[in-house]
């Protein structure tokens, strides 16, 4: 695992019949098959929802994921993990992360 | 309860804000302008500053500048309208929370606990202690890894030094060139007789593309917010499409005319003006408004170039490469000298940067007498 001091943030989407707004958030965590999101809007547990990103030097736009588990922080802010959902998004994911860990100083 | 800066152009926001700022335990100091906010920054060394987006107040300006100012603080970004793209955008810009509207007490209270108690780099001047345990085996270890160390050091020097003495050229098949730049991927060239752009692969220096101008001598391009711009010989900034014609988008009557030279740092555009020896900052909007000016910290200004960090220009007066300052572009960071240009046989037209290296652009003298020249410069330490 790498920790970089640079924050990625993302872009939120939820299905059109949750009727909510798109929203935006940190992603903490980041691997090929989840991620931890800390964002404001609520996070429910179940909630299916499409996350947009850009990892330098890939865009990754409208990955699908479920809320696995979500939880408030201290600072009333959501804190949720995320499991993608599709394979094809995950092996993407995968090698652009192999590839990103790989040039980590 | 930490002090907290708070920029916004609208009165009735600023007072509003004061208030749910200090009801969630805060001091707030507002300023309705970049320049007071700056003046607030080093007046009263706030903890965290937050940045209202309006029309008449740019947010991604203001944390942009607020950032250079004060690198290590955290900047909040209040929305008028929820807008998910700007929020990404201005957090890539380096907002550490940006809070949607409505601003409400308990959000805006979230908002700012987050990001007051947001873990980053820790920084220290001194050394955590270390332990004390058995150290002669690592002593005698550490002589001789010194030792060959030293040796292994000087050598690197040495090929540093030859490396820094290599200097390759290209002689290109036109003789009037006036600017150049680098789009990521190919050299752009303009060639003021020709009227024409003249675009190389920088492997071989193999012309890929040639596009012509019949109205108009380019004498600088420059690559900025996804459009290829020129400056013409007549005074005119040219903001252009990327395709196969560069087909004009907006044609803008320079406000301050003689730009011999055009740089782009991610949010500003840069131009140096050769005959009032002036840099200017302009914003991109509908009149390239010029925000700033700033007398030249040398001889003549004849390009300019951004790499990635620090804005560069080349001196064809003292055939130097200058650093600029970005918070203050008349004061020199550096100097490197351009041997290439000291016996007069080339004139310093252009500046480009790519893969590393600085590319100078070279108008052989007296003018017409011999093909123009392409210098890779020796990477500067």
């Amino acid at each position: 695992m790498k920790r970089t001091v640079r924050r990625i943030p993302a872009r939120i989407g939820f299905a059109e019949s949750a009727g909510r707004w798109e929203a935006w958030g940190w992603l903490e965590e980041l691997t090929a098959s989840a991620a931890r999101l800390s964002a404001q809007a609520e996070l429910r547990r179940d909630e299916t929802l499409s996350l947009t990103f850009e990892l330098p030097g890939e865009p990754f736009a409208g990955l699908a994921a479920r809320v696995a588990w979500s939880q408030r922080d201290a600072d009333g802010y959501w804190e949720a993990e995320l499991r993608f959902t599709s394979e094809l998004d995950r092996r993407r994911l995968a090698a652009a992360l192999l590839d990103l860990l790989s040039r980590a100083f | 309860m930490a002090v907290v800066g708070l920029v916004c152009s609208d009165e009735a926001d600023r007072q509003r804000l004061s208030l749910l700022a200090g009801e969630a335990g805060h001091a707030a100091h507002a300023a309705g302008r970049l320049t007071q906010a700056l003046e607030l920054l080093r007046e009263l060394r706030p903890r965290l500053m937050v940045v209202v987006d309006s029309p008449d107040c740019d947010a991604q300006v203001l944390v942009r500048e607020l950032s250079r100012a004060a690198p290590l603080l955290p900047i909040v970004v209040l929305l008028k309208t929820r807008d998910a793209g700007r929020a990404v955008e201005l957090m890539k810009t380096g907002a550490a929370e940006v809070m949607p509207t409505p601003w409400t007490q308990d959000a805006l209270h979230a908002c700012l606990s987050k990001a007051l108690r947001q873990p980053g780099t820790s920084f220290s001047l001194t050394r955590a202690r270390r332990r004390r345990g058995p150290i002669y085996a690592l002593a005698v270890l550490v002589f001789f890894a010194a030792a060959f160390g030293r040796l292994a050091w000087r050598r690197r020097q040495a090929q540093q030094e030859a490396a820094l003495h290599q200097r390759t050229y290209w002689d290109l098949p036109y003789r009037h060139p006036a600017g150049m730049a680098f789009d990521g991927k190919d050299f752009w060239i303009a060639d003021w007789y020709s009227q024409s752009l003249y675009v190389h692969e920088p492997s071989d220096l193999a012309i890929v593309r040639i596009v012509h101008f019949p109205d108009e001598m380019p004498i600088a391009v420059a690559f900025a917010a996804d459009a290829v711009w020129s400056v013409s010989a007549s005074g005119r900034i040219v903001r252009r499409m990327r395709d196969a014609a560069l087909t004009p988008l907006t044609a803008y009557k320079d406000a301050a005319p003689d730009t011999l030279g055009m740089a782009f740092d991610g949010l500003y555009l840069w131009t140096c003006d050769s005959r009032t020896k002036m840099i200017h900052k302009r914003i991109i909007d509908s009149d390239l408004t010029i925000v700033a000016s700033y007398r030249y910290p040398g001889g003549t200004p004849a390009a300019l170039a951004f790499d990635g960090r620090d804005l560069w220009s080349l001196d064809s007066e003292n055939h130097e490469l200058i650093r600029l300052d970005l918070e203050h572009p008349s004061r020199a960071t550096a100097r490197v000298s351009l041997p290439e240009y000291a016996d007069g046989r080339y004139r310093a037209v252009g500046l480009a940067y790519a893969d590393g290296r600085f590319w100078t652009l070279g108008e052989r003298l007296p003018r017409d007498s011999g093909p123009a020249r392409l210098f890779r410069e020796a990477a500067i330490p």
